[in-house]
């Protein structure tokens, strides 16, 4: 006669989002949404007002044609806006998630941790792409190369100490995408019995998911 | 010590070097454009790149590195991500180079002729409130040397509390 075997318990998964967090808790995720908005709004700003200006600046005042701006150019000049303070606004968002008061994050937490890893990896795309721009940028109307490999001859240091604040802010928002991934699929700690002589005092994740409520009698 | 006590360390560390990346891009940047000018010194050209590139946001790096590494030394024991000599060592070095660089520019503003600003009392107010915000970060990196030298102390739980 064989036993029937109750299936295994499902990995647990991300944790489920919550709406009871504490009240302060959910004011600092209305907060960190915002930054990540604000984030948005500059980086697409940025853009578009860059590809402006280089169509401003293509345009012939004769009335021919203006020839297209290359999607180059506007990444190049654009992407500097995905500078320092870009990166400080993500990670201060990240920060005011994982570091409010209560221990449970809420539903616009993980829509900002969620929002955290596309705009980070776009803002660590978009600056890390416009400094090699930048770098092998050739301002030249006569050779009519936009790149080219000629930096390495003239004024290489100068260029690189240009865009190496964007190269650190790049870091920074790669880094803060990973955190929010990393934290997005945390797995809840389990529920051990404070007299549990397995229980590791040392080894429980800051900032865990509440425990699970006791089974109902 | 927990995920997120590494992380956070490892951001800290990325402040620290981002901390210290904008004085030395501007300084070598000015040096590549205003290098050979007869007015000023090279070392000054220096030291106006380095303050001008920094402006609000280095202090504002360095204090945030300095928030989250006290936050994690006095939040868990364990294993750090990061070596804390190494931390410290970094942000000390950065808020110096940040720090001289805001002390030389508030001093050349406040006595150098070289810029010829006008006597007018908008311009006179104009320089001296840039005076004034030379001096205040420059205050705010020597808070920051101060905390990043505690953390050279072997037992910074304690001291930092």
């Amino acid at each position: 006669m064989t036993v029937p075997v109750a299936p295994p318990p499902a990995p647990p998964s991300s944790p489920a989002p919550t709406d009871e967090t504490e009240p302060w808790q959910q004011r600092l995720e209305v907060l960190a949404l915002l930054l990540v908005l604000s984030v948005v709004a500059v980086l697409v700003s940025g853009l578009v007002s860059a590809n402006a200006q280089l169509g401003s600046v293509a345009s012939d005042p004769s009335g021919v044609e203006p020839p297209a701006v290359g999607i180059d150019e506007v990444v190049r000049v654009g992407g500097a806006s995905a500078n320092l303070i870009v990166a400080g606004a993500l990670l201060v968002a990240l920060l005011l998630v994982t570091l409010g008061p209560g221990d449970r994050i809420g539903r616009r937490g993980s829509t900002v941790l969620r929002g955290l890893v596309g705009v980070g990896l776009v803002s660590a795309g978009l600056a890390g792409i416009s400094s090699v721009l930048t770098v092998m940028y050739d301002p030249d109307e006569l050779s009519g190369a936009r790149l080219s490999t000629d930096f390495v001859a003239e004024g290489l240091v100068g260029r690189l100490s240009g865009v190496a604040p964007l190269v650190v802010a790049a870091v920074i928002a790669g880094y803060v995408a990973w955190c929010a991934f990393s934290t997005l699929g945390e797995v809840p700690p389990e529920v051990v019995a404070p007299d549990d002589p397995d229980r590791d005092l040392g080894t429980e994740p800051e900032g865990a998911w509440a425990p699970a409520p006791a089974p109902l009698q | 010590m927990g995920r997120r006590a590494q992380q956070r360390q490892i951001l800290a560390l990325l402040l620290a070097i981002a901390a210290l990346t904008l004085p030395v891009a501007g300084a070598v940047l000015y040096h590549d454009v205003f290098g050979p000018d007869p007015a000023q010194s090279a070392w000054l050209v220096l030291f106006m790149g380095a303050a001008n590139q920094s402006d609000l946001l280095g202090p504002v790096l360095l204090a945030g590195a300095v928030g989250l590494g006290v936050l994690v030394v006095r939040g868990e024991r364990g294993a750090d991500a990061v070596p804390r000599s190494l931390l410290a060592s970094l942000l000390v070095i950065a808020a110096v180079v940040q720090g001289a660089a805001f002390a030389v520019g508030a001093f050349d503003l406040a006595t150098s002729d070289v810029y010829d600003i006008p006597s007018t009392g908008a311009w006179t107010a104009a320089q001296w409130s840039i005076v004034a915000r030379f001096v205040i970060q420059a205050v705010v990196c020597a808070t920051v040397i101060a905390f990043g030298m505690r953390w050279f102390a072997p037992d910074d739980r304690r001291a930092s509390s």
